[in-house]
């Protein structure tokens, strides 16, 4: 008996979620999530991207040229800087493995002291150098992973974007991605995120991302022009990329750790 | 009273005569009193419309606990300590300490676990501002044997170890003292909130939040200036709760004693609540808030209204008892003919008093305090000219027999006598007594200490104690350095020049100790290259790079209180073993010239800041501002009183009992070592408006009767005693008025209630024994000068 009851609601669910997606045109959550995820981001790029961080009315710059690089199993992210002054020469490399099994790594090189320095793995919500983005959000590069979010589809805004929340899978997840749940917009055309806000982990506002701008190089959509605003601090950073361009096949001892020192004098 | 000289048919014109002659020739009094009890709606109009007025401001009050109140907002130290506010967000926490029993590790996992609990949960807390920093929130700065650096948590929430905090917090000096105890037996979390002025309600959340997550054998205590203003904020709400209903009991009593007749109070009963209600609520109305001082605002005003129908319904009373046969609205009218100039005289230097304040004194509380006294003695002066007479000629008739007081009478006719018979011996008494307490007053000093607004046993102070004792202690110096612009601060010579300038403070005896984000780039610097301890940077962009590598590492807000996010602005703090005034003058005097040399030297700019320096500065202003706020308000009663007695030698007889109290005053301060601080510096300049009001009344009374011909025997008799009787009703019930503010929770409104109350009776008794002997000296002078 309790179980024809079971079987019972079960189809009865079936048959209403089924009826739900068909009126939002056979759109999920996970459909949207799994769209942004498929995102070609493989191309080879470069520019300089310049880092403002606002803090009531105040501001520093940070500036360094980039290459952005995947191979198969790692994307790479080499920054060096020329802005501001003090930090001129300071080289930034990050390996991001896709193997889950794989700690990532990072790298700074230091003028003053002529060393390049193993910089701790990081947690994902940690600050990505002292800006509003975490290093989660460089890794994620503006997509959201699907083993962390439970997603649901929020219909659609009045431009047209779908409406896309997530939530965290898990407590825990939530506490090492930093967020416990999303609402973003996302571009039907790019599959691309525009605006975000997230909440921390126990659901109160934290973070807002807007997207302003979009540049394809290849196949591959970057973010040239966004800001990231912390609700908690209100501090903000606004982020730009120019000159962005396809980079030639890379310089691979630009990515070689040893010999980062020579890295900002080499960038193409 | 009957006058005893005088029988037969012209007894009542000649009463009636006595009653009605104080007043000026060339005034009609009569008039005035016969308007009143004429129109009595109209005189109850223009007495209650002023009351209506200014209860309008009572909706519009606001509490305002904090000693910042105090501080003049364009004071160096204060605009210093406002931008380290804007900027560090680290002003005037709240500050919680976790305490293991003495000697027994707070390196434990139960403690490091509610640490790390209370950490995060008190940043959530309505009121709480984000940067709770503690153990909890501190990550160590290492060297991994590559070179790297390494910034793991002191605390780890995933997996406590308290042998693996242990060691990193060892690693971190700055921490020492700061946020765990030299013994490693306490605990420290610092709560920045929103508004440390009105912090009541987080700091007892931050209380229940820390009693819920301490370990069983752990004691909580709350500290920190925001702590304090809350627990000031409980004081007055609770001293507001007793003080009213106190006032009224006591103020009831007196009067019952003096009038002798229980519906006889209700008259002064009005009075006295609608002068309270008048300077309360002008003190919504001038937008004013309601501080820590203003609390003994109410009790101090009943207490001065009260002596106002004492007199005018003694008044009365004897004029009833003169002529029983006559209509109450007769001797009302010769009650008001008799008291009237005499109470609007003493009102006008009671509020000239109170003004003097207003004038005089820097600080706003005080100044306001006056103001607003000032409305509320000159309301129920107004009260006690219309509506008081209307009340107490239905309400206050006593039978003649009990209409005087023998045993009271008698002997302050004997004290008049005695005075007058040997003014010598009276006038040397009284200079041997001020001499002493001159010699007394001398010992008076300047001082303020935050510790003496509350009472022995306050978990504040228990908390104070045990920061003094086991950590660096809870008294800041800061020290708010300008680099000029954006990345100034992080080259290698300013924080060479930083750390100087911290070395040079912590080398001033008092200073416990001082952290600067010197502390943490020397550390980088050390572990990152091997140097030795206390080695620094040489290459320019060395500590712009240590910071980049940190923020690329850890938390970039771990130096948020530090260093501001321009790189532009640095804080360095100093921790004082005590927050009393006058041991930190030297220290700050010290400090404020290393800053000036250091700042010379450098050409980074400098200012001291924090709550010591503050309190530095405006306890200076108030020392400063002092006699010219007394002599401010001696002054304006002086001169008041000549241009209203129309006398100089009567204006400075009358004086003389108020400075003789004001001196007493000095020397009970000086004997019970009670300091000057913001609310005793008042009591003078208030003492000095109430305490001329005894000389007024008698030198009206004196003079008077000596101008009709009586010799000075005579003249001290008859009325002149019952002026005596008045007066002291009205010092006894001022007095206890003002021995109400005792009750409070907060030791310096008790001395300050207390301290009235003596200068009151000081000066009672000054008038009752200088006037006769002084005008026994001058007693044809007097003559003459009135006719």
């Amino acid at each position: 008996m309790h179980k024809m009851a079971l079987i019972a609601v079960s189809a009865a669910a079936t048959v209403s979620f089924s009826l739900a997606a068909s009126a939002q045109g056979g759109m999920t959550g996970d459909t949207i999530a799994r769209k942004i995820a498929d995102r070609p981001n493989a191309d080879p790029r470069k520019g300089t991207i310049t880092f403002v961080m606002q803090d009531q009315g105040r501001s520093r710059t940070r500036a360094a040229k980039m290459l952005r690089t995947e191979t198969g199993a790692t994307h790479r992210l080499l920054l060096a800087f020329d802005t501001p002054a003090t930090i001129r020469g300071t080289s930034f490399l990050s390996y991001d493995h896709k193997a889950a099994s794989k700690s990532d790594e990072t790298w700074l090189y230091l003028p003053a002291t002529s060393r390049t320095r193993r910089v701790p793995a990081s947690d994902r919500a940690d600050s990505f150098m002292g800006t509003e983005m975490s290093y989660g959000d460089v890794k994620d590069s503006f997509i959201f992973g699907l083993g962390d979010y439970t997603f649901a589809y929020g219909g659609r805004a009045a431009n047209g974007r779908y409406i896309l929340k997530g939530t965290a899978k898990t407590p825990q997840i939530a506490r090492e991605i930093g967020y416990g749940g999303f609402t973003a917009e996302v571009d039907p055309a790019t599959w691309f995120p525009r605006t975000i806000t997230f909440t921390d982990p126990a659901g109160k506002r934290l973070k807002s991302v807007s997207v302003r701008k979009l540049e394809k190089v290849g196949a591959s959509l970057t973010a040239t022009d966004f800001t990231v605003t912390n609700h908690v601090t209100g501090r903000a950073t606004i982020v730009t990329v120019s000159g962005l361009a396809k980079a030639s096949v890379a310089d691979e001892t630009l990515f070689d750790p040893a010999r980062l020192d020579r890295a900002s004098g080499r960038m193409p | 009273m009957t006058n005893p000289e005088q029988s037969g048919n012209d007894r009542l014109d000649v009463q009636r005569c006595a009653i009605m002659d104080a007043g000026f020739p060339d005034i009609e009094w009569p008039t005035v009193s016969t308007l009143i009890l004429g129109l009595p709606w109209v005189s109850a109009l223009i007495g209650l419309l002023p009351v209506a007025l200014f209860a309008v401001g009572l909706g519009w009050l606001e509490r305002d606990p904090s000693v910042d109140a105090f501080v003049s907002h364009d004071h160096p130290a204060w605009q210093a300590r406002e931008l380290a506010r804007e900027t560090f967000g680290l002003e005037d926490p709240a500050i919680v300490v976790f305490a293991q029993e003495p000697g027994t590790s707070a390196f434990n996992t139960p403690m490091l676990a509610a640490i790390d609990r209370f950490t995060d949960e008190a940043a959530k807390l309505d009121g709480a501002a984000p940067g709770v920093i503690s153990i909890g929130s501190e990550k160590a700065i290492l060297a991994s044997a590559a070179g790297d650096l390494e910034t793991p948590e002191i605390i780890n929430p995933e997996a406590i170890d308290p042998q693996a905090s242990l060691a990193l917090y060892r690693q971190m000096p700055a921490l020492a003292r700061t946020l765990v105890s030299e013994r490693e037996d306490a605990l420290m979390v610092i709560v920045p909130v929103t508004d440390p002025n009105r912090a009541e309600a987080v700091t007892a959340a931050l209380r229940d939040l820390a009693l819920e997550v301490a370990p069983p054998g752990v004691s909580v205590h709350l500290s920190g200036v925001a702590t304090m203003n809350a627990r000031l904020a409980e004081h007055i709400a609770g001293d507001t709760k007793i003080f009213l209903p106190a006032a009224f009991v006591v103020i009831g009593l007196f009067l019952l004693l003096a009038l002798r007749r229980g519906q006889a109070i209700i008259g002064p009963i009005v009075v006295v609540i609608g002068a309270a209600v008048s300077a309360v609520g002008a003190i919504g109305l001038i937008g004013s808030k309601y501080y820590l001082i203003t609390t003994a605002l109410p009790v101090v005003v009943m207490a001065i209204a009260v002596a106002d129908c004492i007199h005018l319904t003694l008044a009365y009373q004897t004029a009833r008892a003169a002529d029983p046969l006559g209509t109450r609205a007769r001797a009302m009218e010769a009650a008001i003919d008799k008291v009237a100039l005499p109470i609007i005289l003493t009102s006008v230097t009671t509020a000239l008093g109170f003004a003097g304040l207003a004038i005089g004194s820097p600080m706003k509380p005080i100044a306001e305090f006056g103001l607003v006294g000032a409305v509320g003695v000159m309301v129920a002066c107004l009260l006690s000219l219309t509506v008081l007479p209307l009340i107490q000629m239905r309400l206050a008739d006593l039978p003649p027999s009990v209409a005087r007081a023998p045993l009271l009478d008698s002997s302050l006719a004997r004290i008049a006598q005695w005075s007058a018979l040997r003014p010598g011996l009276a006038l040397a008494l009284s200079a041997a007594i001020v001499g002493g307490a001159l010699a007394a007053a001398a010992q008076v000093e300047f001082d303020y200490e935050r510790r003496n607004y509350f009472a022995a046993g306050d978990d504040v102070l228990v908390a104070d104690d045990l920061l003094a004792a086991r950590f660096a202690g809870g008294n800041i110096l800061d020290v708010i350095i300008d680099g000029g612009e954006d990345e100034a601060l992080l080259t290698a010579t300013a924080v060479s020049q930083i750390v100087d300038l911290q070395r040079r403070i912590n080398a001033i005896p008092g200073v416990g100790k001082v952290t600067s984000y010197g502390d943490a780039i020397g550390l980088m610097h050390e572990r990152l290259n091997a140097a030795p301890p206390g080695a620094l940077p040489d290459r320019s962009d060395a500590p712009a790079q240590y910071m980049f590598l940190y923020e690329s590492s850890g938390d970039p807000a771990d130096f948020n209180a530090q260093l501001d996010f321009g790189r532009r602005y640095a804080m360095v703090r100093g921790y004082l073993d005590n927050g009393e005034y006058s041991s930190n003058k030297p220290v700050i005097q010290k400090a404020s010239a290393i800053v000036r040399a250091w700042s010379q030297e450098t050409g980074l700019k400098a200012s001291l800041s924090g709550r010591m320096a503050v309190n530095d500065g405006w306890m200076d202003a108030l020392k400063a501002s002092h006699p010219f706020t007394i002599a401010a308000a001696v002054l304006m009663v002086w001169i008041a009183t000549w241009v209203l007695l129309r006398g100089f030698v009567a204006a400075s007889v009358a004086m003389l009992p108020v400075l003789s109290g004001i001196v007493l005053l000095y020397a009970a301060m000086g004997l019970a070592r009670i300091d000057l601080a913001p609310a005793t510096s008042m009591c003078a300049a208030i003492a000095a408006g109430l305490g001329v009001d005894f000389g007024i009344h008698l030198v009206q009374e004196l003079r008077s009767r000596m101008a009709r011909g009586k010799d000075l025997s005579a003249a001290l008799s008859g009325n002149y005693i019952t002026v005596m009787r008045a007066c002291f009703f009205s010092a006894v019930s001022l007095g206890a008025g003002f021995t109400v503010v005792a009750l409070s929770e907060t030791p310096v409104l008790r001395w300050f209630g207390l301290l009235i109350a003596f200068a009151a009776l000081g000066s009672l008794l000054g008038a009752l024994v200088l006037v006769p002997a002084i005008a026994s000296f001058t007693s044809r002078k007097w003559s003459s000068s009135h006719a």
